[in-house]
Parts: structure tokens; C-alpha cells; sequence
């Protein structure tokens, strides 16, 4: 029973994850650094506003607490069934192994394991935050996956444990992505460098997963509006420009996707620089979905999941009639 | 006895073949053993003995049929181990076959090519002997003959496929390099699948799988 109590809590002391202890205090240390410099607010009131109780005691925080212990357990009972990163590198390299190509990788066998490492290191980042991008885009224009996302974003304050108010079969299709993205990048380099291939990492973390981390990721989901420069806005997200992505301005709309990197939204046209906003509206638009039931944020979605496809159905079946006559 | 051939245990000089030296699979076993997940020699070597012990104890008189049940147990271990130390040999082979192949493509030499001949030929050996076991591999045996191949694929890309009515070899260019590679990679799947080897000489895929570890993992239901 301790193991699993002890499993459910390990994100807090695994530096792979944001919630870890060392990033949330590096976290408020940013953000009361933001208030003081800044902000010109005395340290007391910086202190209170940092731990604001109307924010960390909310009703969504409280219903974002029990989601994280839910899905905590939920996904220790599932993980082993997921399909696994190594499952998909296995596969695709032995796909790339039946494309005669050696000419090409022979060009390359003089290349020192660090910049090999380091190549890797950028490559495998960049392209799981790209399909990160895609795949919160397409979160959000899909109904079907809207029905999901839609848990996330009913928050109506946002704290680092936010990040666990994600509808499980969400969870499900971000291990998808996650052993897609990260199974293709590791059996390519395997493929091209052989056993050169490395991770560089600082405390075992990818060392660009770390920086992120480093940075203060946790204030993406907070309160503290911290901006960055304009041109620095178009390559990292700031807090200021992700909480942006949660309100509920109907010009904040589908902006802002990007996980670590703005470049994304840049390219692909859904950039939103950050506002001068002092109190931003966040949750979502919808008058029957109690953004404190755990009930209604489990199942809810299922239902309305049900609808649209009812809905696709009977007017396949229209059509189906439409045809026959 | 770790990976030893051969050693004076009683210091006389000598080694005494009857009791100081390993023969053949049983050196495989105890080189295995070296990497500590598996305990193949001393398995084999303890069922042989409490088998002997009954065989002894019943001072030339029939078996009882407990007796012949237990000294049956005793052969299926040694049967199931042996067994397995001949697939770990497949599996080791396979994976040396794979490395040579990875050098010859970088660079030819003819020292290379000796030796990725000779890893070939030692692949084959325990390919076939694996098959002189009293149960039949069935569609193992067919797949594990298949992706060895009847000989090396050669640095034209030609390979022995068969042999003519008049005893010559056919050499035909039946495979790429890049897929006796992938044969190689997936006689070592079959070897873990079929028989569960777990010394796994020169995994060919533990490099990845430890990569892949150190990323870590990405089951976890959160929103970025």
C-alpha cells in the first residue's frame, strides 16, 4: 500500500517531471523575483500573491487536486498496457533496415559522439514539441477531441497541478504521441549513428527538458503573468502568453498551442504576443458543465463524445436514404 | 566456474580432463553465467548430480517409480537449460554477425571479412544444433533456417541458396546487406520469444532500449 502511495506522489521527486520539488521552488523564486523587479511590489505582498488563497484553494484547484490523485492511479493501472516509445523505435528501425541506404549513412561514420549526442538531444526536443503543437491543435478544432481537452481548459484558476486536469483517454492519446514522436527520432538516429547515439542530460533529464523546466514551465499554469520580450515571444511561450490560451475572450480563441517553443504558432499562424490584462476570464464557454464535479469532468465528455457520434450516424443514415432514392 | 575452459584446480601441472576442464556447451553456459542473469552451469551441473545420486542409490535394482519420476525432473531441467544455452548462442552469434556486417560497410578488410565468416559459421552451428534437440522447433526451425541463410551474404551482395544437381553451389543475389542485418536483428527476437534467453550476448538492441529508458516515459495524463 506505501509503494503505491509512494508511486502516486513520485512526479514530486522525478526531476523528468514539471511538478518536481526543485522546479516549483525555482518557480516561486521566479515569480516573486517578477513581482519585486518588476511588478514593484514589496516581498510581504509578493508572498501573498504568490500563494494566493483564492487561487490555490479555488474550487477548480480543489477539483484539479482530485483529478491528479485520480489519474495518478488510473494511470499506474494503465501505463503497462500502452504502447511503449521502444515498441515503435523497434519497429521503425527495423523498417529503415530494409531501405538500402547504407551509402548515405557511410558518409557519416566520422561524426564525434558529441555533436551526434548533441544533434540528438536538439532533434529529439524539437520534434516532440512540434507534434505536441499538432496534436493540442488539433484538440481544440476536432469536436470529438474538443469534448476532452475541454476538462483542461473548464479551469478557472491555474496552479502547476493544472497540468493533471487532463480527461484520461486525453492521457491515452498524448502516450500515443508521445511513443510516435519519441520512437521515430531514436530509431532513425540508431539507424544513421549506431551506438553513438546519447542523450545529453543534466540530473538524468534531457538537458532542453530541464532548461524548460528550470525556466519556471510551472508559471505556465499560475497566475503570475510573466511576459517576455516580443522577439523572444516568437520563439518561447511565455506564462503570460499560455494563460492567455486559457481565457475566455473570444480573441484569445485557438491561439498560442505551443508547448515550450512559440516557433510553432509563429509558422503556423496562431502567435499571440501577451496583454496587459490584470484580471483574466479563464474556463470555457458552456453553462452546463460544473467545472467543480469530478463526476461531470469524468464523464461528461464521454457523453457528449456519444452525442456527436449519434449525431455523424443519423445523418450518415440521411444520407445513406438520400442516395437509395 | 565462470567462463573458464580450463584450470589446475589441485595444482599438479596438468589439467585433468575428467575433472578440471569444460567442454564445449558447458563453457557456453558458464561464459553466459558471467554476465549474472542467468545460472545455466550450475543448474546443469546439479541436476546431472542429484540425478547420478539416484541412479546410485538404487544399487543396480529397478526404480522405484517416485525414483524415476524425480530422475525424470532432473533431465527435463537439464534438457530446458541446455537447450537455452544453444539459443543464447544463436542469439550472441547473431548479434557478432550484425557487428561485422556494420564494419565491413564502413570499411573492407580482408581480416573483417574472416572473422564475419567465421561468426556466420558459428551462428549456423548453433542454429542446427538447436534443432538436434528430441522436440520437433517446427516453424521455428523453419523461420531460424531461413533468416541464417545457407551461407553468408557476400560483399557482392550474392549468397548461397542452394546446391545444383551436379553438387555445385547456386549463388544468387537474394538479399541486401541492410536486410540480413534486419535477419539477424530478428533471429535475435526469435531466440528471447521462443526459448526466453536472458544473457543476451551482444544485444543488438539494448543500446536503443536504454535510450529509450533514459528518456523516460510519456504515459502520463497531462496537458502542456
Amino acid at each position: 500500500m506505501l509503494e503505491y502511495i509512494g508511486d502516486i506522489f513520485h512526479h514530486f521527486v522525478d526531476p523528468k517531471k514539471r511538478i518536481f520539488l526543485g522546479y516549483l521552488g525555482l518557480s516561486i523564486v521566479i515569480a516573486l523575483l517578477w513581482l519585486v523587479f518588476f511588478k514593484k511590489k514589496g516581498l510581504k505582498s509578493a508572498l501573498f500573491k504568490v500563494f494566493d488563497k483564492k487561487i490555490l484553494l479555488s474550487g477548480s484547484a480543489i477539483s484539479d487536486y482530485k483529478m491528479f490523485l485520480i489519474n495518478r492511479v488510473l494511470m499506474l493501472v494503465l501505463s503497462p498496457y500502452l504502447l511503449t516509445q521502444l515498441a515503435v523505435a523497434t519497429f521503425f528501425y527495423y523498417s529503415l533496415l530494409s531501405i538500402p541506404l547504407s551509402g548515405l549513412i557511410s558518409l557519416l561514420n566520422d561524426t564525434p559522439a558529441i555533436v551526434v549526442a548533441i544533434l540528438f538531444t536538439f532533434v529529439f526536443f524539437t520534434f516532440d514539441d512540434f507534434t505536441k503543437y499538432w496534436v493540442h491543435r488539433w484538440m481544440h478544432k476536432w469536436p470529438v477531441l474538443w469534448a476532452l481537452h475541454k476538462v483542461h481548459h473548464s479551469a478557472e484558476t491555474l496552479n502547476p497541478i493544472t497540468v493533471y486536469r487532463t480527461h484520461p483517454l486525453e492521457g491515452i492519446l498524448f502516450s500515443f504521441r508521445g511513443a510516435f514522436s519519441q520512437g521515430t527520432v531514436i530509431s532513425t538516429f540508431f539507424f544513421i549513428f549506431g551506438d553513438k547515439v546519447d542523450l545529453v542530460t543534466i540530473l538524468g533529464v534531457n538537458f532542453l527538458v530541464f532548461s524548460f523546466h528550470v525556466a519556471g514551465s510551472n508559471l505556465r499554469h499560475s497566475h503570475i503573468d510573466i511576459k517576455y520580450w516580443v522577439w523572444l515571444e516568437k520563439i518561447l511561450i511565455s506564462p503570460a502568453q499560455h494563460q492567455l490560451h486559457h481565457s475566455l475572450d473570444e480573441r484569445h480563441y485557438d491561439k498560442n498551442f505551443g508547448a515550450a517553443l512559440a516557433i510553432w504558432d509563429w509558422i503556423f499562424g496562431s502567435l499571440h504576443h501577451s496583454e496587459d490584462i490584470d484580471n483574466l476570464i479563464l474556463g470555457v464557454e458552456d453553462n452546463d458543465f460544473d467545472p467543480t464535479s469530478i463526476t461531470e469532468l469524468y464523464l461528461k465528455p464521454m457523453k457528449e463524445i456519444s452525442d456527436i457520434a449519434a449525431e455523424s450516424l443519423s445523418s450518415f443514415k440521411s444520407l445513406n436514404k438520400i442516395f437509395k432514392i | 566456474m565462470k567462463d573458464m575452459a580450463a584450470v589446475d584446480q589441485n595444482k599438479d601441472g596438468v589439467v585433468d580432463l575428467k575433472s578440471e576442464y569444460n567442454f564445449a556447451h558447458a563453457y557456453y553456459a558458464s561464459s553466459f553465467d558471467k554476465g549474472g542473469k542467468t545460472n545455466y552451469y550450475n543448474t546443469v551441473t546439479q541436476a546431472f548430480l542429484d540425478g547420478r545420486k539416484i541412479i546410485a542409490g538404487a544399487k543396480g535394482e529397478k526404480l522405484s517409480s517416485s525414483e524415476k519420476a524425480a530422475l525424470q525432473g532432473h533431465i527435463a531441467v537439464i534438457n530446458a537449460n541446455w537447450e537455452k544455452v544453444i539459443a543464447e548462442s544463436v542469439f550472441k552469434y547473431a548479434g557478432s554477425v550484425y557487428k561485422d556486417i556494420v564494419k565491413l560497410e564502413e570499411n573492407y578488410s580482408d581480416k573483417a571479412f574472416s572473422t564475419y565468416a567465421k561468426h556466420w559459421g558459428e551462428l549456423k552451428g548453433f542454429a542446427l544444433a538447436l534443432q538436434t534437440g528430441k522436440s520437433n522447433l517446427g516453424e521455428t526451425a523453419v523461420k531460424l533456417n531461413r533468416l541464417t541463410g545457407m551461407g553468408p551474404v557476400l560483399m557482392n551482395a550474392s549468397q548461397v541458396t542452394g546446391v545444383d544437381s551436379a553438387g555445385n553451389y547456386i549463388k544468387e543475389e537474394a538479399q541486401s546487406w541492410g536486410e540480413f542485418k534486419l535477419h539477424m536483428l530478428k533471429i535475435q527476437k526469435l531466440m528471447v520469444e521462443k526459448f526466453g534467453v536472458k544473457a543476451k550476448g551482444n544485444d543488438m538492441l539494448a543500446d536503443m532500449s536504454s535510450l529509450a529508458s533514459k528518456v523516460g516515459s510519456s504515459d502520463s495524463a497531462e496537458n502542456d
